[in-house]
This record gives structure tokens, C-alpha cells and sequence, in this order.
């Protein structure tokens, strides 16, 4: 493994797990356990860092060289795919709180 | 237990014609793949000759179970639509699907996936693989076949002892001549008719309410969220989701399902393969959550407009679900008017999902008895027709066994559900980690490769009588600590089995690199020159359509020849990679061929010339046209 690699890995497991702790804390002392906009963050907020850890791994090992061939096109479309799938859930909390309820 | 409602004996035997007339077609249509079969990776790979669409949209057929209408209807009546949440959440792992562990099944060439054990690590490793991945396997054909043996029973108070083997007969039948050629298209089939009886099953519930708004102004606003609840229900909640499902299941359901790792195998190339994965996640999942959960938000909106108005809806009679493991079966019952006909489809429906799920298994299944038992252990060297035989009775065998463990299930205590979950969440962790590990990570050694997956697998069993030991990571993460883990045992199960292969990789020795070049993600590109025996060549080219087959037998078995002009359109040098298929679309690849393409100046532009052999390994008939594409 590369020393840059390793320094990489080093830094970031302490700082991954150090924020998997705090982070859906801070979430519930903010927004409350029982708020629907606490389960989206906590839900995209990791993947998200699971997400770019993928990523991450794909372009440093070479696996997706932007350029070559079809990479990138594959590459652009993990990237939309991701903020698709966010904004439609977002889209679909904020609906489901706006409209009026019968009954 | 009568799934609630009532059926006359006229209904019974209608319904019972339909789904009996709809098995019958089925078995036929896919015996008639028999023709495709000359050798066993036609039998089990279809000679990796697919278009994308061909695999991704049998995969919503096989993605959908049997149990999976009565199990999302139930969740999506109780929790509302964040039922969809299981089918929605496998974006994040994509990354290390599409751009690494598809590029290395399929350019190393891998038939199954205890293989890829054994040349990663050795044969212990394949061995442990092995039965962790049969187990898997193993239980959802059994679980499948229970629990439309359970919903036969139900309905029309047919024995499960006599409905579980004559259905097994069938789907054996077509399996085992067909192969995966005859799986692939009855899944195709099997998934169009999934989502037009979804399609109607929803449909008629919508226009009981009164329409789309009606529906969805009834829903109450816990019902309409896309997530559940943080941490509440001990069952469904979206950080157990999060880790245990969308983490740990997406990547069994990916990285280990043999059925599903065989699919992209049938595919031309990886790049089709990665439009069928992008156009399974984006498309097909979140299309199959509402077909198999709908039923279930229009039930909860359906009842609560009914108690609020105080009287049944107009035209239909009042519903009442007292079990909710039955929403779909009466829903779909009451808002059909009680039509036979249409509710035997619906039925029929039920049986597609079984049939198409349990298919890909015992292909599957076989598969493995065939490459990592048959062929290494029994029999190394044999012809193709012996192996062909072989994997025809491996299927058979498969198909047996399944059939017993309807037994073992009948046995089990607690809920569908809790049986499906409590299963499979203490299989996986263990080997989905060591693969991830095994791919991503080269210094993972042979040792820690299989002594995680032993230990990781028996830490995980222990949590079942010893829930409490998950209770710290439960805290660590804001999950539920309440004793009932399902999907934060995953976790566990690979946190442990994470913690221990790292270690022990730290104290013992890697495989030399030269051991496992196109095994780990940094290696492709190796793999990649080896997969074509030559360097690849990236660049574009366009497509070229509708040439006419000459034939030359002095050309070799698997060469081509263009004309100057359409080798420069395909941007294609000679040697290149190229793939020849059937004009015709709707076929999907049927009929195609991967062969290396040559110049010849003499050729005129609109000609393509081969060998009789090459012609018929494509199975080009005489008079069509052929579609010629550069792989790389």
C-alpha cells in the first residue's frame, strides 16, 4: 500500500467512526427522535460518507478512470443517481407534511 | 387460517384453473429454451451472449418473492410507505458494484462465487464459502416454497404436502432443460405479468377510494413518509435499515446472490452490465416496491375513509382486516368485487413471483454443485454433454432438496417475517464481509479470510440466544436497544467478522500479487488485458447495423472480417473484441456471438464474413442480418 494510502486510512477511521457517535446525537438533541427530517439526515448523512468512500476507493485504485471509455459517463451518473434519490425522498417528506390530512 | 375471506367452491375452482392454466404455459415456454443448451455455460451463463434489458427486466421477477405481496402489503398497511424503504436505499453501494466487484467476476471469469474464494484465498476458504452460500440459498427456495404452501393452503385448503411438491414438478421441469436461457425468459414473462397484476391489484384499490387525491388525503402523515421512525418500531427502523439492510442486505443481495452474480454473467459486456445495474436500482426496485406495497397504503387510506364516513364504501362491502398478514389477499379479494376471474390472475401472480424467485435459485444452486463440487471433486475432466447431464440432475437434485426443507420450515415458530429476517441476518455478515474485504482490500490473507468467516458466523448465531451483546454498538450508532435486533445483528455480524479478519491479516501472509491479479479492485486493468488476450482499446465506436452474412471456412472459429470502412466506424483495430448479434432487438442477444474482428479490404460495406462454425455458435439463421459492436 502506498504511504499516501495508508496516512489517508489512518486519518480517516478515527474521524468516520468519531462522527457515526456524535452526529445522529446531535441530530435528536436538534430536530427530536420521533421528526421524519431526523431519519433523512441520519439515513444520507451515512451514505453519503459510505457513498464517497466508494467513490473514493473507484478513482484512486483506477477502477473508474474519468476519459476512458464510458467511465465517465457512469461516473456522472453514480453522482445524479445519489442527489436523485435525496432530493426525491426530500421532495417526498416535505409533501407528505404540507398537504392537508382528511378524517 | 383462511387469509379472510370467503371463497364459494365455484370461485375456488376458477381461481384455482387460472393460476393451474398460467403454471402450465410457463413450464412449456421455458422448455422450449431446451435449444440453447449445447454446453453448461450455455446451460448456466447463456454463453454470456445477453443485452442488458434481457437480464434487468427478468430481475424483477426474480427480485420479487412469493412472501414479498404478503409481507409489503402487511408492512405498508402497519408502517405505510416507507415499505418502499428496503427496495430504495442500494444507491450507496453502488460504486463498489458497478466499478468494482462486476469488472472482477466478470473479466476473471468466475463461475461461481465460492470459485473467486478459492483463487483470492485457497481451498478452505471455497469450501466455507460453500456452505454459507448453499445455506443462504437453500433457505429462500425453502421460504419461498413455504409460504405459497402457506397461502394454497389459506386460500383454497389445499394441503401444503400436495401443492409444494407439484409445483416444485414444474418449475424443476423447466429449469432443468431450459437452463438459464429458459429462466431469463420466463422471468421476462413472469415480470410483465408481476406488474400488470400489481398494476390491476392497485388500480382497482384507487378507484374504490375515488381516485389518486382521495388516496393519498386519507393516508395519514405517518403513512405517507418515505422513512420510518428513528429508532421506535423494533422491527422496522431506519437505523437498523440503514445499517443492517441498505448496507449489509443491498451488498448479500449484490456482491453474493449467486442467482442475481449468474444474471450479469448472461450480459455481452460489463458495460451492458452496468446499465443493467444502474437500470435495476434507478428503475426496477423502486417500480417493484409500490407494486408489492401499494396494496397495503391503499388499504390503511381505504379503512380510514370507511370509518370516518361510517359505513362501507359505495358499491363494495365493509373491510375489515383483523390480520394484517392478509391486507393483500383481502384488499385486492373486496376491491375486485369478488371477481374470480380476475382475482385467479392476481393468484396466478403470486405463483409468478414464486416460480420466478425460486428459478434463478435452483439454476443458481446447481451451478455451484456443478463448479465447485461435481466438476473439482467427482469428475474433472469429462465431456460437455457429461456435464450438461450433470447439471440437469444437479438441478433436479436442487430442486429435491428445496422441497424437504418446506418441512423444516413448517417446524419453525414466530411469523413469516420474523423467520425470513431472523435467518438471513445471522448468514450473511460473515462471507458479505469477507468478499468486500477480499475485493477492496489486497492484503486480506487466506487465513483471516477463513477464520473470519468461521468465527464471524458463530459470534453472529451466539447474538440470537444473547441478544444483549449488540446492545453497545445499538448505542454506538443511535440504533434501537431493545433486545429485539434484526437488522442491527447484521451490523454486528460484520463488524466482528471485520475486526477479526483485520487482524489476523496483520499477523499472518497476503497471496503474493502475481497470485491475485484480477481478483482485487486495483487489478482490473490486468484482468482486463487478460480477458481479451490483448491491450484494450477504449476508444468509441459507433454501432453498425444490418449486414449481410457471408460465409468462408477458411477463416478460423471465432473470427470475423470487415470491410476497412466499417472497421474505422466501430473504431476497431485487428483483434478487437467485437460482438455479433441477430438484428432483430426483441431478441435481446439470443442469437450472438463474441468473436475477434479482422480487416479485409475485399469486403464490401454492407457484408460480414465468418465461418460456418462461428455462424452456428451464434445461432444466426440464414437470411438475417447481423448487428455488428466493438467491446473494447
Amino acid at each position: 500500500m502506498k504511504k499516501s494510502n495508508k496516512i489517508l486510512i489512518g486519518a480517516l477511521i478515527p474521524i468516520v467512526l468519531i462522527f457515526i457517535y456524535f452526529y445522529p446525537r446531535f441530530l435528536i438533541d436538534w430536530l427530536g427522535k420521533s421528526n421524519p427530517w431526523t431519519s433523512y439526515l441520519y439515513q444520507y448523512t451515512f451514505g453519503l460518507i459510505f457513498f464517497s468512500l466508494g467513490i473514493l476507493l473507484i478513482l484512486r485504485t483506477k477502477a473508474c478512470q474519468l476519459g476512458r471509455g464510458r467511465d465517465s459517463l457512469w461516473f456522472k451518473i453514480l453522482i445524479a443517481g445519489f442527489f436523485f434519490f435525496a432530493s426525491f425522498h426530500g421532495f417526498w417528506i416535505f409533501m407528505s407534511l404540507a398537504w392537508p390530512v382528511k378524517g | 387460517m383462511n387469509y379472510g375471506i370467503e371463497l364459494s367452491n365455484q370461485s375456488a375452482i376458477i381461481i384455482g384453473v387460472v393460476a393451474v392454466f398460467y403454471v402450465i404455459v410457463i413450464t412449456v415456454f421455458g422448455g422450449y429454451f431446451a435449444r440453447f443448451n449445447k454446453n453448461i455455460n450455455d446451460f448456466f451463463y447463456s454463453g454470456q451472449r445477453f443485452s442488458w434489458w434481457l437480464p434487468a427486466a427478468s430481475m424483477i421477477a426474480t427480485g420479487i418473492g412469493s412472501y414479498s405481496y404478503l409481507k409489503y402489503s402487511e408492512q405498508g398497511f402497519n408502517s405505510g410507505m416507507s415499505s418502499t424503504m428496503t427496495y430504495m436505499n442500494d444507491w450507496f453501494i453502488l460504486p463498489f458494484f458497478i466499478f468494482g466487484w462486476l469488472p472482477i467476476i466478470y473479466f476473471s471469469r468466475i463461475k461461481s462465487i465460492p470459485e473467486y474464494f478459492e483463487r483470492r484465498f485457497n481451498r478452505t476458504a471455497r469450501y466455507i464459502s460453500l456452505v454459507i452460500i448453499m445455506a443462504y440459498m437453500f433457505f429462500y427456495i425453502g421460504y419461498n416454497l413455504y409460504t405459497i404452501g402457506v397461502a394454497m393452503e389459506g386460500m383454497f385448503g389445499f394441503p401444503q404436502m400436495y401443492s409444494v411438491p407439484l409445483l416444485s414438478i414444474f418449475l424443476g421441469a423447466y429449469v432443468t432443460f431450459g437452463g438459464q436461457t429458459a429462466v431469463i425468459f420466463t422471468d421476462l414473462f413472469q415480470g410483465i405479468m408481476l406488474y400488470i397484476a400489481g398494476g390491476i391489484a392497485i388500480f382497482a384499490g384507487i378507484y374504490a377510494l375515488g381516485g389518486l387525491t382521495e388516496w393519498w388525503e386519507w393516508l395519514p402523515i405517518s403513512h405517507r413518509l418515505p422513512l420510518v421512525h428513528l429508532t421506535d418500531n423494533p422491527k422496522f427502523n431506519t437505523a437498523g435499515l440503514f445499517w443492517g439492510e441498505a448496507l449489509a442486505g443491498s451488498i448479500a443481495f449484490t456482491f453474493m446472490n449467486q442467482g442475481f452474480i449468474m444474471r450479469y454473467l448472461t450480459i455481452k459486456s460489463v458495460d451492458e452490465g452496468r446499465k443493467a445495474g444502474f437500470f435495476n436500482v434507478l428503475i426496477t426496485l423502486p417500480l417493484s416496491a409500490v407494486i408489492v406495497g401499494a396494496v397495503g397504503w391503499i388499504g390503511r387510506s381505504l379503512i380510514n375513509k370507511q370509518n370516518a364516513l361510517g359505513h362501507a364504501l359505495e358499491g363494495y362491502n365493509f373491510i375489515e382486516i383483523d390480520n394484517t398478514f392478509h391486507t393483500f389477499i383481502i384488499i385486492c379479494w373486496e376491491t375486485v368485487h369478488q371477481n374470480p376471474w380476475i382475482f385467479g390472475f392476481i393468484v396466478a401472480a403470486l405463483m409468478a413471483a414464486l416460480m420466478s424467485t425460486i428459478d434463478t435459485l435452483i439454476n443458481a444452486c446447481a451451478a455451484i454443485g456443478i463448479y465447485d463440487l461435481y466438476k473439482p471433486l467427482v469428475k474433472p475432466e469429462a465431456t460437455d454433454e457429461h456435464y450438461l447431464k450433470a447439471a440437469r440432475w444437479a438441478s433436479i437434485i436442487t430442486t429435491v432438496i428445496g422441497t424437504l426443507l418446506v418441512i423444516w420450515f413448517n417446524q419453525q415458530e414466530g411469523s413469516l417475517m420474523s423467520i425470513h429476517y431472523k435467518g438471513i441476518m445471522i448468514i450473511i455478515p460473515s462471507i458479505v464481509t469477507t468478499i468486500f474485504l477480499g475485493a477492496f482490500w489486497r492484503k486480506f490473507t487466506p487465513t483471516a479470510a477463513c477464520v473470519s468467516m468461521v468465527m464471524g458466523s458463530a459470534i453472529t448465531m451466539i447474538t440470537v440466544w444473547y441478544p444483549s451483546v449488540i446492545d453497545g454498538l445499538a448505542r454506538f450508532v443511535s440504533g434501537p436497544e431493545n433486545g429485539v435486533y434484526i437488522y442491527l445483528r447484521a451490523l454486528f455480524g460484520m463488524c466482528v467478522t471485520g475486526v477479526i479478519g483485520i487482524a489476523i491479516s496483520f499477523i499472518t501472509q497476503p497471496k503474493k500479487d502475481e497470485d491475485i491479479v484480477g481478483l482485487t479492485i486495483d487489478t482490473i486493468d490486468e484482468s482486463m488485458k487478460i480477458y481479451k488476450g490483448g491491450e484494450p482499446n477504449f476508444e468509441l465506436g459507433e454501432k453498425i447495423l444490418k449486414l449481410k452474412v457471408s460465409l468462408n471456412e477458411t477463416l478460423s472459429y471465432n473470427k470475423i472480417q470487415l470491410s476497412p470502412n466499417n472497421m474505422n466506424i466501430l473504431k476497431a483495430k485487428d483483434g478487437d473484441l467485437t460482438y455479433i448479434a441477430d438484428s432483430r432487438w426483441f431478441l435481446g442477444g439470443l442469437r450472438s456471438e463474441h468473436v475477434k474482428a479482422f480487416e479485409n479490404k475485399e469486403l464490401k460495406d454492407d457484408e460480414i464474413l465468418m465461418s460456418t462454425p462461428t455462424k452456428d455458435s451464434a445461432y444466426l439463421l440464414d437470411g438475417k442480418t447481423v448487428d455488428v459492436e466493438k467491446i473494447f
